[in-house]
């Protein structure tokens, strides 16, 4: 049985962490949750992760800021990272990839298509 | 000649100033104190049901046993798993949602809620009526509306939230009644907003856009603006034609650019003429790109002796003209800030299309 | 020497004889009047818990109907930080902002920085006068990826004011935000001042709250963790803001009074300050003369508007952590308070300009600009009278518990007021450090600033020139400063980034 895909979860608000780490597990990834943008960072460069799932709107360091950092420090990095967010509009979102994100969520989510998004980044079916 | 302060005075003084002190040092430690305390007490109540609460959250209850579980909670519990739930549904949607919404109907949330939209005290009004929302079903419409009405801004505000989740056509009307300026309600733009934001809105919109409050019209503008219905084509035209305020204008010609087509560039060139106050110009400059394909329609805007309108035209004529690396051609007489757009045209990168996912529907 | 002690003696007592209780009754109703600002701002405040008003910045947001806003910052020598401070402006999380930096002819690295790190490409160059400037720009820069909306305009030094008005007419989005080059902005800043004027169209200006950098925790231009300054000058002021600058104006605000938006974060329309003529450049308590202005013509042309203060803690700037820059920092502070009080002394107790002329403009004058007056005045006459024995316990008593003790109660009510407005929850350990560096503050910092104000105000009285101070930067993760300290203080006027009027 291979190792499980390790994914971490960058979420400040506990109940939405709670929730996205537990379906994400059960749906057979390693999960790593940690609550603010510091710690992301930190996991970021020190930890080997297929797929990162980072809120935008985190105080301190935002997803935004995560993401950027870790592209330009690590731009050979594997990690697929997919945005978490309350945008609705294109420009926006256009603004999330032109930063280097693979994908987003809006919020209110389907904790189901959240999943399968993390499943197509890491690249299983 | 000895200042005479009378002593009981001081020391009155004196002593309710310490007083104050300790009593202050005293309320800043029970504020925090309180804080952690009824954290550690839901905590507490929730955390037998944690486990249940993910499961359904999830969807990874299809047996339905945690569901079930949660609805039996005691009573005296039922608050502290309520909030717990409320707290889910403010980001969750699809299917699991509506579990957690079947769990709260399983409680009779319904009779508390509509109890609660009418307490005296806003902020429980407030909070019922968001929660109200959540419940997704148009059939407690008639429990928000009062609302929209209310004397506090932030149940107002929720409540118009609460409609655009409800997704009523009759709110929608109500939400652009409150809208008016003589309305003591008066809501702000951006708020009336969220409470249009659904297809069943379509119809209401379309008939304020001739609402006699100029503030309404705006709205209902704006609203178009965003969503695009494209029966609303015709009485935007038609308002443009009759509208006196120029702000309510901007919004107008704005939503013809989204929702127009070839047949109006003849009145949005009449917009951007130079009798038009900017805003309007701008704006018109800005939906005439959006209707029509032709570049050379901006170039005598191009040479206007206004900075800001020759910049938006020379912004049009460099979206059309420009592949990037190639040099758009600078008609002459140019103003120097439409020269200046053109250099920022030629950086430019074709816009990049992104397909339209979101979150699961 | 009897007799000339006799004389002082006679002097002093009569002094006393009419100016205790005029005192007494100074210092008290001053802080009253600071406890009900306060009380009013938390009230406030917490009509709206934290948790809500950040559901509403997300609202806002996801509504799509966020107006836009230019965020203009005035640079000058700069080299240290700009580029992690302008990438941290440019990953602001809003969905129509623009970074215009205006570099104020920076004699050194400054632009180079901002070139590499931008891949900057120089544009035809306008200058549209909207607001007519001293120096208008030399060249315009943009970023060669046109989605980094970033602008950078060079010109000849002219100063900050006239630096900002250039920015200003270069601005495209509706709303302006004055930024000190060395601020630190919260991801949710912009949503935060963008929110009252979308709440009220009637809302011309936004003020908000700045909070001491020192002793925090940055990464990447973003203050990751907020702690205490570890020394006492810098964590004293920490206090000093906390009570004095963030509720006290949020109070006023509460009651549309507010005066002064300090110019280290703050946000105007951009067609008001046009109406008004920006900022101005031979005014060196400029931000507080642009606000002045700003209500002045709102009620000539009967206008209804309002000014607003938003009290979430989204601003970080470096406070002085030398006497020496605290004391210039001071003086140029009172000086431009002064200058720009007399300068609209035609507003006060005027009938047409309400609640401004009637209790704002008076409580500036009495408690913001003779305060340091009296208190030195009091201090004097209180000490010369406990030396000649002419002071008896119930008075020594009565200035000390108006004086300092009310005062220290006033810094424990803000606490409190941050406590229940609670934006972040600060350890226990912080909190006790803010408590007792209010103490520390009454008993020597107190009465430092107020000869430092004194000596500004005496300054400009004089006729003296200002001179402007470079205030050293140790930069953020206590890099070493670039700029050596202790040069000779160059000639005005330079572009004193970072010392706006708080």
């Amino acid at each position: 049985m291979a190792e499980p895909l390790r994914v971490l979860v960058a979420e400040d608000d506990p109940d939405i962490r709670e929730v996205i780490a537990f379906k994400l597990g059960r749906a057979g990834f390693s999960v790593r949750a940690v609550a603010d943008g510091a710690s992301a960072h930190h996991e970021l460069f020190h930890g080997d992760y297929a797929v990162a799932v980072l809120d935008v709107m985190m105080p301190g360091l935002s997803g935004l800021d995560v993401l950027a950092t870790y592209r330009e420090s690590v731009p050979q990095g594997s990690t697929k990272i997919l945005l978490l967010t309350a945008r609705a509009r294109d420009v926006d979102v256009d603004a999330g990839f032109a930063a280097g994100a693979d994908d987003y969520v809006i919020k209110p989510f389907v904790p189901g298509e959240l999943v399968h998004r993390v499943n197509a980044l890491a690249g299983r079916s | 000649m000895d200042v005479v302060l009378p002593h009981v005075l001081v020391q009155g003084l004196l002593w309710v100033s310490l007083a104050t002190v300790a009593a202050l040092l005293l309320t800043i430690a029970v504020v925090r104190t309180t804080r952690t305390l009824t954290a550690a007490m839901s905590a507490r109540v929730l955390a037998p049901l944690a486990d249940d609460l993910l499961a359904v959250s999830t969807g990874e209850d299809p047996t339905g046993e945690a569901a079930a579980r949660l609805i039996d909670v005691p009573r005296r519990h039922r608050a502290t798993v309520e909030r717990a739930i409320v707290a889910r549904l403010e980001f969750l949607r699809g299917t699991t949602a509506r579990a957690l919404t079947d769990i709260l109907e399983a409680w009779g949330v319904r009779s508390r809620w509509a109890e609660r939209c009418r307490s005296p005290w806003a902020q429980r009004r407030a909070v019922a009526v968001s929660d109200v929302g959540l419940l997704h079903d148009e059939a407690l419409i008639d429990v928000v509306i009062p609302l929209l009405r209310d004397r506090s801004r932030t149940v107002r505000n929720s409540a118009v939230r609460a409609i655009g989740r409800l997704q009523s056509a009759r709110g929608a009307a109500m939400v652009l009644d409150a809208c008016a300026t003589d309305s003591r309600s008066h809501l702000p733009l951006w708020v009336a907003m969220e409470g249009l934001a659904f297809p069943g809105a379509e119809a209401a919109v379309a008939e304020a856009i001739a609402h006699p409050c100029s503030r309404v019209r705006t709205a209902a503008a704006h609203a178009v603006t965003l969503w695009g219905w494209t029966s609303t084509a015709t009485p935007i035209r038609h308002a443009l034609t009759l509208e006196p305020e120029a702000d309510t204008r901007v919004h107008q010609v704005r939503a013809l650019g989204v929702v127009g087509s070839g047949t109006d560039i003849d009145l949005l060139m009449e917009m951007s003429s130079p009798q038009s106050p900017r805003g309007v110009r701008v704006a018109a400059i800005g939906a005439l790109a959006e209707v029509c394909d032709d570049s050379e329609t901006f170039s005598t805007q191009l040479t206007d002796n206004d900075a800001i309108v020759s910049r938006a035209a020379a912004r049009a004529y460099g979206r059309h003209r420009s592949t990037p690396g190639v040099q758009p051609t600078v008609p002459a007489g140019a103003s120097m800030a439409a020269i200046q757009e053109l250099a920022l045209s030629r950086l430019r990168a074709p816009a990049v299309r992104l397909p339209l996912t979101e979150g699961g529907r | 020497m009897t007799d000339v002690l006799e004389i002082l003696r006679t002097g002093v007592a009569s002094l006393l004889h009419w100016l205790a209780w005029p005192l007494l009754v100074y210092f008290l109703v001053g802080n009253v009047i600071q406890l009900l600002l306060i009380g009013l701002a938390t009230a406030d405040s917490m009509d709206r818990p934290a948790r809500q008003r950040r559901e509403g910045q997300v609202r806002l947001l996801a509504s799509r109907s966020v107006p836009g806003i230019s965020v203009i910052a005035s640079m000058f020598n700069e080299e240290v930080g700009i580029v992690e401070v302008a990438s941290s402006m440019l990953a602001l999380n809003h969905p129509l902002h623009e970074v215009i930096l205006v570099d104020d002819g920076s004699k050194d690295a400054t632009f180079t920085v901002l070139a590499q790190a931008f891949d900057l490409v120089e544009i035809p160059n306008v200058s549209i006068e909207d607001i007519s400037v001293r120096e208008p720009p030399i060249s315009t820069f943009v970023a060669r990826d046109t989605a980094v909306r970033l602008t950078v305009l060079r010109k000849k030094n002219s100063g900050r004011a006239d630096s900002l008005n250039v920015g200003v007419n270069a601005a495209r989005e509706d709303l302006v935000l004055f930024v000190d080059a060395d601020s630190l902005l919260d991801p949710r800043a912009l949503l935060s001042v963008a929110q009252p004027f979308a709440d009220d169209e009637r809302t011309v200006a936004v003020g908000g709250v700045i909070r001491a950098v020192n002793g925090c925790a940055v990464m990447h231009g973003r203050v990751v963790s907020v702690r205490p300054a570890r020394t006492w000058l810098p964590r004293i002021q920490g206090v000093e803001y906390l009570r004095a600058f963030n509720l006290g104006r949020a109070g006023w605000a509460r009651m549309n009074s507010l005066l002064l938006i300090s110019g280290a974060f703050g946000t105007f329309r951009r067609d008001v300050l046009l109406e008004v003529g920006g900022l101005d450049p031979s005014s060196i308590g400029e931000d507080f003369e642009l606000v002045l202005r700003i209500h002045k013509r709102m009620r000539r042309l009967r206008r209804p508007y309002r000014v607003r203060f938003v009290t979430e803690p989204i601003c970080w700037t470096e406070v002085p952590s030398t006497l020496r820059v605290l004391s210039r920092q001071r003086s140029r502070w009172h000086r431009g308070l002064w200058e720009t009080l007399w300068q609209h002394k035609d507003m006060l107790f005027n009938p047409r300009y309400g609640r401004l002329g009637f209790l704002a403009l008076p409580h500036y004058w009495l408690f913001e600009l003779f305060a340091p007056l009296f208190e030195a005045g009091g201090l004097v006459l209180l000490v010369l009278g406990l030396l000649l024995g002419l002071v008896n316990t119930d008075l020594l008593i009565a200035f000390a518990v108006v004086s300092y003790l009310l005062s220290a109660v006033v810094t424990l009510f803000a606490v409190l007021g941050e406590e229940l407005i609670t934006h972040r929850n600060e350890r226990a350990r912080d909190v006790a450090s803010t408590i007792l560096a209010s103490v520390v503050e009454q008993f020597g910092y107190r009465q430092i600033t107020v000869w430092f104000r004194l000596r500004g105000w005496w300054a400009s009285l004089r006729g003296t020139e200002q001179v402007w101070g470079v205030m050293s930067r140790t930069g953020f993760g206590g890099q070493l400063p670039s700029v050596p300290p202790n040069k000779a203080l160059p000639p005005p006027p330079e572009n004193a980034a970072g010392e706006g009027s708080r």
